[in-house]
Order: C-alpha cells, then structure tokens, then sequence
C-alpha cells in the first residue's frame, strides 16, 4: 500500500510501485482531469503538484509520491476559484481543452514561485504542448493572473 | 475486481472528503444526466427535432456536431436559442442521437469535419428554432384567444404584445408537442437576434478549467476493463505469431486478443496492459512494403510530376499550350509538402460494451455516421441495437473521422465479454495516422505586360485525402479534397489548367485540418510571391492586381496589409509575408512579420489575420479558432514532417514530431473580421493554419533573398527562436 495526500485528503492505494502517478490518478483514484498525453513527459498534458512542484505525472512512479501531497486540477481549488483558472475563463483560452489541466497545473506553480514572472520566465517555465494553438490566450491569461500586463511590442 | 472493490479505502478518502464535489462532478458523463433527466420526470415534450422542453420549464436543445474545440457546442446551441426566443442563461445542450434528422443536410450524412457545422447546421437550425416557437406561440394564443401575430417569444416565455400576458414554455409544450412542425416558419430578422453576433463565454469552457469535462479517454463503465494495443510496425504488415502465456501471469491481466495487424492485451488496469503488450513475445510479418521510404516515395513522386498521366480536373483556355510557346519566358518552379501526423492531444482510444444484442459506444468521434456503419458491420447488429455516445474530443483535425480504433474496441470487447476501454500510446497514435499525403507540385506561368500570369499550369501529385472517410470508392485522378485551393483560385488568370495524378501509396492517408488548401496554398501563395519578385513589384499589390475585379477579396487583402502596417518600413533585418486563400468558403489573408537570425534562428514578431466568412456568428469565439489556427499553421511551417523507413513510421511521440510551443509563439496575433451579407457562409476551425506557412516563406524571402520550395523549413535549418529572445 502506498499512501500520500490527494487533494488535501488521505489516500491509500494498492498499485505496483513503479506504476506512473498519472495511473493511479486517473484508474485508481478517478481523477480523470489529469490528462496522458505522450507517456514521455514531453507535452505536460499531465501536471500535477507534488509537495507544490509542478512534475509530470506520466513520467513519475507513483512511489515518488508516498508520505507527499498531490494536488491535481480537481483539487486547485474549489468552484474554480484559483486566480490561474479564473484568468483562463476570462480570457476564454480552451479550445479542445485536453491540454488545458496541464498547462494550468503548470502556471499554478509558476506564479506561486514567481508571482510576477518575466517573459523569459514564463517562456522557460510552460514548455507544456497545445496542438489546438491557444498560446496567444495563454499568454494573455498568465498576465491576467499575474496582475502584469500582455508585452506590446513585438 | 472492479478497481474501486480492490481499493475501498482510497475510494472513501475520496469520495468522503471536501473534493468529492469536483470529483463527483469529473464522474458526472451528459448520457447519465439525460438517464436522470429521463427518471426524475416525466418525459420531456419534444417539439421536433432540436428542442425539448419539460414541464419544470428546462429547455434543452440538441447538438448534432462534436465539440472538437471549435467551439460549436457553444455557437449551433445559440442560434438555436435566438430563434427559439429561449433564456439562454437556463438552456441545457444533449448531444443528439446518431440519426437520421441530425445529419448534415448537405450530404445527408451525419459528421463533423470540412467547417461545415456552421455553414451546414446555421439555416436549418434557425428554421427549426423558428418552427418551434411557432409551436409554442400556436398554443398560447389558441389558450388566450389571441391571432398567434400578436404574440412572441422571449427569454423562454411566450408574451401576448398588446395584453402583456405571459405563458412559461413549460406550460404550453405538451400541448405544442403535439402540432404538426410548421413547413415554413417566419425567420426572425437579424436585429431581433439576440445571440448571434455577439461574443459568448463558450459553455465547455468551465468544465475545461476544473478536470470536469469529460473526455473519450475519461469515460467510466461499470465493470469496465482496459486494453492497450500494439500493431504490427510496418504498414501492411500482420500478427504472425504471440505467446499469450508469456503476460497471462502478470498482475491484472485478462486476456490476449489477437487482430489482424495488431495484439490487444486486457487488463484491469491500464498500465497493467500497456505494460503487458509490451512484454509479450510477439512477432509481426513486415508485409509487403518494407521497400517503401520517404527516400523512395520522393523517386516516386518525382517520376510521376515527369510523367504523362494526368487527369485535367480544371481546364480554361490552353494554359500547357501557353507555356509551351513562352519558351524560356514561362516561369516554372516546384514546391513540396510533407507527410504530417494529426498528432492530437487526446491519444485515440474507444470504450465499447458489446453483448449478443446491444452494442454501445462511448468514442471521441468526428465521424458518426460512419462509427455506426462501421459498429454494424463488426458486430453484425442493425443500427437499432448500436448506441453511440459522443464525448469531448482532445483534438481531431480529421483523424476522428474515421473509425479503425472504434473497430478495435469492438472486437476486444466481443472477446473478453466485459465493456473495454481501448487506448492507443502516444507511440501507437503517431506511427498508426492516417497521415496527411505528401504533394509535389509544379507550377509554370507566362507573366503578362504587367508582370501578372496571363497562363498558368499546375501539375499535382498526391495520395488521396478524401477516400478513407469517403463512403463509394473515388474515380482514378479524383479527389476534391486534394485539388482544391488550385482548381478554383480567385486569382484572375485567362488560360488555367489543373492536371492531377492521384498516387496510390501503401501509406494510409486521409485529412487533416487545412486539407487540399494546405498544400496547395503553400505552392501557390509562394508561386505569386515568386513571381511578384521576379516583376519588381511589391507581393501585396501584385495579388491585388490579379483580384482586380474581385471587390470582396480586395477588401481582404487591403485590409491585411492595413493592420499589418504593410507599407510601414521596418528595422534593418525584419520583413513581411503576405498570403492570401479562399478556401472554407472564408476569404482569409495573413501577414507574418519576422526578423532572421544569422544562425537562422527565426522570430516571429506578430501575425496579422484578416478573415471574412460572410457571415460572424460569433467574433470571439471566430477569433480564437483563427488565432490558434494561425499557431498551428506556425507548427505546420517549421516543423511537421512524417518520414517513412523500411515501410514504417520513423517518427513515435513529440522529440520526432516537435510542435509549436509557448516560447516560440509570436507576442501579437491578431484577427479582424470583415463581413459580406448575402455571401455563402464561410467556416472558421480550419481556414486559419492555411496561409501561413507559404506567409513565412514569403517573409523569409523578403528578409534574407532565401526562396523556401518545401515544408517544413526545419529541413533548411530555419528554426523557432524564442519569442521573448531580446
């Protein structure tokens, strides 16, 4: 048995060790907001926060997480509350969405390290994928978030 | 064992804690709530064939496209709505069934793909709409005793004009269920519209944000299994043998299901059997085409553009002939497209629940017509006995209109007698598209007095895009899908002929967002911009000169040069591309503006998109399918190629097939909107991505003298520099 924090919550679950995080959140625990993209931790499709560090769940065996706490989209915050996902709303970024837990797992984290971040830190930082495109809005809502303003100049 | 038996203690520190509402929610799949709808009242009255109406007053409208992301389960809903004279605050949207009344009228066939939900759906929904409310108002009066031209339909309520009395919907729609559904409604006029024209929050949006929206690869079945699936690694290749003992033993495992050209294994878990299908001892025969590769593909294209088979699918004047006598005048350069892979977020997968007499299907598709086809065909059942469940889709740019996948679930559903969630790796997606065909274009021209082309002469060679999801076999050189952008280019040039070769290839083809357009645009757009060059005229005016006549297209092309600050001298190093397309039935025209690094590194400092579809049903939710559409289109300029090796895909997840990221996006994309009333309605979703890679080939030229004939321009050593580079 493996037990960690989900959400705020205790959880205990019977899985192999070295199954992915991302595995054990969608199959043994029901959080299908947490997405599999590649398996490779190359698209971020599957962020999640372990003890506030943005990792990709796809790529992490679920023993990394004993003894941790794990946030997932489902748990950022109640009635999608969090600044990060109201600023997504107001700026209406999803299109198909399925990258869209990810990327706001990913910049929940950024803002929470860099309240302010530059547009160098955001670049460095959001390496998640988005096939649909929405970067233009991403990068107005991070701003949004942020309390910063959109760079003018191109 | 279902999962949650085999662990109840993580299933009570779950569903008992403060996130069982967001979990309880992520669980909550619109066919359940329809079941709950169903159980907790009586019937809700169907008043035709779109809008249902309970007697607690809900209205709910049906959808009959699949939100891909484009945004239409926000867009057909509301104009619905405004015809209805529905409260759109209190509207709730169902997915429709697969059915006869809900497929596309124009081809009577029920899919989502090609822009056509809006073009298709807009007319015949606002006449149902207005059907409806001449319904609902029918039994109002008739109970007031009132001529039905006194009275309305507003925020869901039917209002007497002169009395100022009111009937909910809900009162009057039992009774409106029962009228005969008016042929020829009165469609309201545009200024009593409400909804259409204005920019709405889109309704998928709060489930997007939350992990609550609900997926194909969320989807949960009571006793449901997982299965994970390898296919033979060459195309044409099978499963020649597998030794089903070597995994039976593992943890969690249930079966091994063998397929044609490709071995399932059934676990309780997924990761169970992915890991599993990984460690069986398989072996698959490579099949016939292991001399196929993208070396011997590009003899082959070549062969054929020097060839003599052709079929002439558009012909004016005698283009070849024109040509021919300019003599060394004429003016010929070859351009080239590559494979590219749909690469949606959203991995394939199905989960399908087959018994002796019901088949029901829980699938991410775009194409659901042909899923029920193909569903009857697998099982033998008749349409009756198939019920398909329609989710969100993670992306599909076409690869969800077809249904192998559907296939495969299906069959390992059939074997192992239990509901089975099939999902392909991101590995299996990639290296098992149907890929969008490679081009080999050639264009030849005869410039005019002026510098414009009095002839022009194209020869393309392509695999088919259309066949895959088209139902009756395609004549030999045929393919609309393929050839359009070329054959009706608004480009007015007196002699045009289009000669196309339909290559048959072993590799599996279909569409992908921007279709023929993509490739063609690309040829063309970077032919004009040659030929500009080669005139001594600027790229902008030189397209006008040949839409001279084409008032609606110049005012496109103005405009994009307007926002674009064309005419603006830029810094020493920094340039413009200019594109233009009619494809969609959208006038689009994109301007890139980029400076070029030494290393050819390039930045993309913004992009200007001017986009008329006659008609805006929505300008913010228009907007943002071309402003994405225009970064994806980035993706497709500098980096998406397919390569083939020994009758194989080379490519396997994104390190082989990169796409655009945060960093690399350009700080400025903007769109603006000019509209045509009268004018055929254009779509949206896919016209974005079409003119911008030939747009920064273009600016590319223009920066450094450099001429770019083939995609990606990752293979000329261009690549994306960071946006926020100094």
């Amino acid at each position: 048995m493996i037990k960690f924090t989900i959400n705020g919550r205790p959880a205990e679950v019977d899985a192999d060790p070295d199954t992915p995080l991302l595995w054990v959140l969608r199959d043994d625990l029901g959080l299908t907001g947490t997405k599999f993209g590649c398996g490779a931790a190359l698209c971020g499709a599957c962020t999640v926060h372990i003890d506030g560090e943005p990792v990709r769940a796809c790529s992490r065996p679920v023993s990394e997480a004993a003894g941790r706490r794990v946030i997932t989209i489902e748990g950022l915050s109640e009635n999608r509350s969090h600044p990060v996902q109201q600023a997504w709303i107001a700026e209406q970024v999803p299109q198909c969405g399925y990258c869209q837990s990810g990327m706001i797992m990913a910049v929940a984290a950024l803002l929470k390290e860099r309240p302010q971040p530059s547009e160098a830190e955001i670049d460095a930082a959001i390496t998640n994928i988005c096939r649909c495109g929405t970067y233009a809005r991403i990068r107005k809502a991070i701003h949004r978030a942020a309390g910063t303003s959109v760079p003018q100049k191109g | 064992m279902s999962l949650h038996e085999a662990n109840p203690v993580s299933r009570r520190a779950v569903l008992g804690s403060g996130a069982a509402t967001a979990l309880m929610v992520g669980l909550r799949l619109p066919w359940s709530e329809r079941a709950a709808h169903a159980q907790s009242a009586a019937a809700p009255a169907e008043i035709g064939a779109w809008v249902r109406i309970s007697a607690d007053d809900t209205v709910t409208l049906l959808l009959s496209q699949v939100e891909i992301g484009q945004g239409i389960s926000t867009t057909l809903p509301a104009i619905l709505a405004d015809e209805l004279g529905a409260d759109w605050a209190r509207v709730h949207v169902e997915n429709s069934p697969v059915a006869a009344p809900y497929r596309n009228p124009r081809i009577n066939w029920m899919f989502t793909g090609n822009s056509e939900s809006i073009q298709s759906f807009a007319p015949h929904l606002r006449k149902a709409g207005a059907a409806a409310r001449e319904m609902l108002i029918a039994v109002a009066a008739k109970r007031w005793n009132v001529s039905p031209d006194t009275c309305g339909a507003e925020n869901g309520q039917i209002v007497h004009g002169p009395s100022g009395r009111q009937l909910k919907f809900g009162d009057v729609a039992v009774d409106a269920a029962r009228l005969p559904v008016p042929a020829d409604p009165r469609i309201k006029g545009d200024t009593d519209l409400r909804l259409v024209g204005r920019a709405l929050p889109r309704r998928d949006i709060p489930a997007k944000v939350d992990g609550s929206a609900v997926f194909g690869i969320d989807v949960k079945v009571p006793g449901m299994v997982h299965a994970a699936i390898r296919h033979a690694p060459a195309f044409g290749g099978t499963v020649a043998a597998f030794d089903a003992p070597s995994v039976t033993q593992r943890p969690g495992v249930i079966a091994v299901v063998p397929l044609q050209n490709a071995v399932a294994v059934v676990a309780e878990r997924f990761w169970q059997a992915k890991t599993a299908a990984d460690a069986l001892s398989v072996t698959f025969t490579d099949g016939p085409n292991t001399d196929v590769s993208s070396a011997t593909l590009a003899e082959r294209y070549r062969a054929v553009l020097n060839g003599t088979e052709w079929k002439a699918t558009t012909s004016r004047g005698d283009a070849p002939a024109a040509v021919a006598a300019a003599g060394a005048q004429a003016f010929t350069r070859d351009y080239d497209s590559p494979f590219q892979a749909h690469a949606t977020m959203e991995p394939m997968n199905c989960t399908a629940s087959v018994t002796a007499d019901v088949c029901e299907l829980w699938v991410p598709t775009q194409g659901q017509q042909l899923t029920e086809i193909v569903a009857a065909s697998v099982t033998g059942l008749k349409p009756e006995q198939i019920k398909i469940n329609w989710t969100y889709c993670g992306g599909g740019f076409g690869r969800r209109l077809l249904a192998d996948f559907v296939a495969q679930a299906i069959v390992i559903s059939k074997a192992v007698e239990r509901p089975v969630k099939l999902i392909w790796t991101r590995e299996e997606d990639m290296a098992h598209d149907f890929y969008r065909p490679a081009t080999l274009t050639r264009l030849s021209a005869v410039p005019g007095a002026n510098g414009a082309p009095t002839a022009l002469a194209a020869r393309l060679v392509s695999p088919t895009q259309l066949q895959a999801v088209n139902g009756s076999k395609l004549p030999d050189h045929v393919d609309p899908r393929v050839t359009e952008g070329l054959e009706d280019t608004r480009y007015d040039i007196a002699d045009f002929r289009l000669d196309y070769h339909k290559l048959d290839i072993p590799i599996p083809t279909s569409v992908l967002r921007t279709t023929g357009f993509g490739p063609n645009i690309f040829a063309l757009e970077s032919f004009i911009d040659e030929l500009a060059h080669a005139a001594g005229q600027d790229p902008y005016r030189f397209r006008r000169k040949l839409l001279a006549k084409d008032s609606r297209a110049l005012r496109v092309l103005d405009l994009a040069a307007e926002k674009s600050d064309w005419d603006k001298p830029l810094p020493k190093g920094r340039a413009r591309g200019i594109a233009f397309c009619d494809g969609f039935e959208t006038i689009i025209a994109q301007v890139v503006e980029l400076s070029v690094g030494a290393d050819k590194a390039v930045r993309v400092h913004s992009l200007t998109t001017v986009a008329d579809p006659g008609r805006l049903f929505d300008p913010g939710i228009g907007a943002s399918n071309l402003e994405a559409g225009a970064l994806f289109g980035l993706s497709s300029a500098f980096k998406s190629k397919i390569t083939f090796e020994a009758g194989r895909t080379v490519q396997q997840n994104f390190d082989g097939y990169d796409l655009v990221h945060l960093w690399e996006a350009p700080p400025i994309v903007t769109t603006h909107f000019v509209e045509s009333p009268g004018e055929k309605i254009g779509g949206l979703g896919e016209v974005g991505p079409v003119s911008i890679p030939p747009a920064v080939a273009n600016a590319i030229f223009a920066a450094t003298g450099a001429r770019v004939r083939s995609l990606p321009l990752a293979d000329h050593g261009y690549t994306l520099a960071a946006s926020s580079a100094a």
